[in-house]
């Protein structure tokens, strides 16, 4: 399957031209005198550009290559250059496929992009509310950085449109997933919507047979985006690490405030009530704070616990807490089982501010007992573990930033270490199920979404019997 | 051809005598696979029309009687009309899914757009009236207008088409990137609304 060819001469220097593309094709610029001849109206010149400088570039007008399965002939070639300083250029070469249409393929310093236009973009929700963030096709696109300006430096071949020296365009990029962007551009008023993907420049260079000595985007760089683009490809390019960046210091910030009130956890209670008893006590105690626990701490010599302890708080005459060995009763419920045995133990109670009427019996005189009630306590059991599973998945996500997993068993470790003093053996089925469970499905996600570098094949398949 | 699109009825071609299988009970027009007679049918009977059609052989996406997935949805491309419109020409093939729903899929050298048939909620006042970049109800803003002329048809169809008939057409984007086409049809319209799809989300059944 094949474009077919016509040529014609240029109707201002005769020079010969191929028409390549298909019905759509609206314009043709000459390569030699750069005229531009309007194919919808008896190929008129509807301008000559004299003293335009041809860029170098390894791809020409002519060539096929397939991408995404489909066989593509480059009929027409753009240079765009940003308006702002530093500028910066890139081509865009226009190709054409009997069956798939129109498409772009974008080559810069960098990268090789392959770019499609969609129409199924909500085109009127965006200009009614223009947002940083859009949505397509189940997913979310990011725009990283405003709006910027570009220019066409050369134009070349066949275009589907009207495309002159000097044409400046107003363009948005929103950077999504797997290598993924989302372009619109204004032009006067029309708006159009690209979906642009990073591709394999190797593979690309190859398909359209670019030798060696004419590919421009630096080997060590081509290197490095060929092993990054097949195995993690989302990170590795530019824009999108800015976006997995953001995401990082997220991720961080979250750490970081989750580690300070661990930190202050130490530090941020204070004392509301403590004493040794061996008789019965009755005493007034008053809670300032709200915002935070209410520890009530109980240490007894031998396994005094196990004895008839029994605790009361009264709030205005009505009992607010209960516990003894048997059952912990808190805000009008019964919350079960407490001690059985042992020898210490710490309840955690959100109490309203306010003074509370403390009653402590013990049926043992012989057995001595320390209480202690905190105010403004923050539960390291809720925290650590938080903390922890957070940075064992930040530790996961940028693991092939690391570039070994090292760090990830280190940090194992020291998971399994604070949880086993935090929960014993629980905290070791919990990490069994996290690592099995999480971390495998999180693994097998990652993997299945690194750099779809059978872009080749997919078509294949389907197309090519 | 997949096993999930069934035969609903078989004609004989008046022409030749070959049996011709319907794949869809509302067929008003189908062309003899043999003889390349275009067969009206008429309730029960059927008739041969005057002329007849031969679509050059073009490369497409889309192939009459092979189905193709989209969306996890099996269809199956019973008819096609190919319209021209000077230097080119777009197709629209009359398919149908496994659960016997009709649409209507344009292909236009890639740029494909699935739609089903629906009110018409312009006059044909409006119609003439309108022009690219204008706005009608519900935030539809045209975006071409243009004379299609039918160069002929191939498979089954539910509608009479003749080679050579011309038809005027808006096309319009809409909210949610949804897409529609009115066409004038001796002095009716036709409605037809859809979306965009990518020709890459086309998929082969085997």
């Amino acid at each position: 399957m094949s474009a077919k060819t016509y040529a014609i001469k240029c109707t201002h220097c005769a020079a010969p031209l191929d028409l390549l593309g298909g019905g759509r094709v609206a314009s043709i610029t000459c390569k030699y005198c750069h005229s531009q001849l309007d194919l919808t109206n008896h190929y008129n010149i509807l301008a000559t550009f004299n003293n335009v400088p041809r860029p170098q570039s390894p791809f020409e007008i002519g060539m096929k290559g397939r991408i995404k399965g489909v066989e593509w002939t480059i009929i027409g070639w753009v240079r765009y250059k940003t308006a702002a300083f530093p500028s910066e250029t890139w081509d865009e070469f226009f190709l054409y496929s009997p069956t798939h249409g129109y498409a772009w393929l974008i080559q810069d310093n960098k990268n090789i992009s392959f770019s499609k236009r969609v129409r199924n973009f909500d085109v009127f929700a965006w200009k009614t509310k223009p947002s940083k963030t859009i949505f397509y096709n189940k997913g979310h696109y990011i725009q990283q950085e405003s709006a910027y300006d570009i220019y066409v430096n050369y134009v070349e071949g066949s275009l589907s449109s009207i495309v002159k020296f000097g044409d400046t365009i107003t363009c948005r990029d929103y950077y999504g997933v797997n290598r993924k962007t989302i372009t619109i551009e204004l032009q006067q008023n029309e708006i159009e919507i690209y979906l642009v993907e990073k591709l394999n420049p190797t593979s690309v260079y190859n398909t359209f047979n670019i030798p060696k000595e004419k590919q421009t985007i630096k080997q060590n760089l081509m290197d490095k985006l060929n092993q990054d683009t097949q195995e993690e490809p989302i990170e590795d390019f530019e824009a999108p690490q800015k976006h997995s960046r953001s995401i990082l210091m997220g991720f961080l910030m979250i750490c970081l405030l989750l580690a300070s009130l661990a930190i202050a956890s130490k530090f941020f209670s204070t004392p509301v009530y403590e004493t040794d008893f061996n008789v019965n006590i009755e005493q007034n105690i008053t809670i300032d704070s709200s915002g935070f626990l209410t520890s009530i701490y109980f240490l007894a010599t031998g396994n005094g616990l196990s004895s008839n302890l029994q605790i009361w708080l009264y709030k205005e005459g009505k009992k607010i807490f209960y516990i003894d060995s048997d059952k912990v009763y808190f805000n009008k419920q019964d919350l079960g089982e407490s001690w059985r045995y042992g020898s210490n133990a710490i309840v955690y109670l959100k109490l309203d501010e306010g003074t509370y009427k403390l009653i402590a019996k013990k049926t043992n005189p012989n057995i001595n007992i320390h209480l202690r009630i905190q105010q403004n306590v923050i539960r390291l059991t809720y925290i650590l573990p938080l903390l922890i599973i957070l940075i064992l998945l930040l530790l996961i996500s940028y693991s092939h930033v690391i570039r070994s997993k090292i760090g990830l068993i280190i940090l194992i470790i020291v998971a399994v270490i604070i949880g086993y003093n935090l929960f014993g053996f629980i905290a070791l089925f919990g990490l069994g199920y996290f690592y099995f469970f999480i971390y495998g499905s999180y693994d097998d996600y990652h993997k299945t979404h690194r750099y779809d570098d059978d872009w080749d094949d997919d078509y294949d398949d389907d197309w090519d019997d | 051809m997949s096993k999930k699109f069934t035969v609903e009825k078989e004609i004989h071609c008046p022409q030749c005598g070959v049996l011709l299988p319907l794949y869809f009970k509302y067929t008003k027009l189908i062309q003899c696979d043999s003889c390349k007679s275009t067969i009206f049918l008429e309730d029960e009977g059927s008739r041969v029309a005057g002329d007849s059609s031969v679509l050059s052989e073009e490369p497409s996406i889309i192939v009459l009687n092979q189905a193709f997935f989209y969306q996890q949805t099996s269809y199956i491309p019973i008819g096609v009309i190919r319209y021209s419109y000077g230097r080119g020409y777009w197709e629209e093939w009359w398919i149908k899914d496994s659960t016997n729903n009709a649409y209507w899929l344009s292909v236009d050298e890639g740029d494909l757009v699935l739609q089903q048939e629906t009110d018409t909620l312009l006059s044909l006042e409006e119609f003439d009236t309108l022009y690219v970049n204008d706005s009608i109800q519900d935030g539809w803003i045209v975006t071409e207008k243009g004379v299609a002329t039918c160069e002929g048809f191939s498979g089954a169809l539910p509608k009479i088409v003749k080679k050579g008939s011309q038809y005027h057409y808006l096309h319009l984007s809409g909210k949610d990137g949804k897409l529609q086409t009115i066409e004038k049809v001796d002095n009716n319209l036709e409605t037809y609304i859809g979306e965009w799809i990518s020709p890459f989300d086309i998929g082969k059944v085997f």
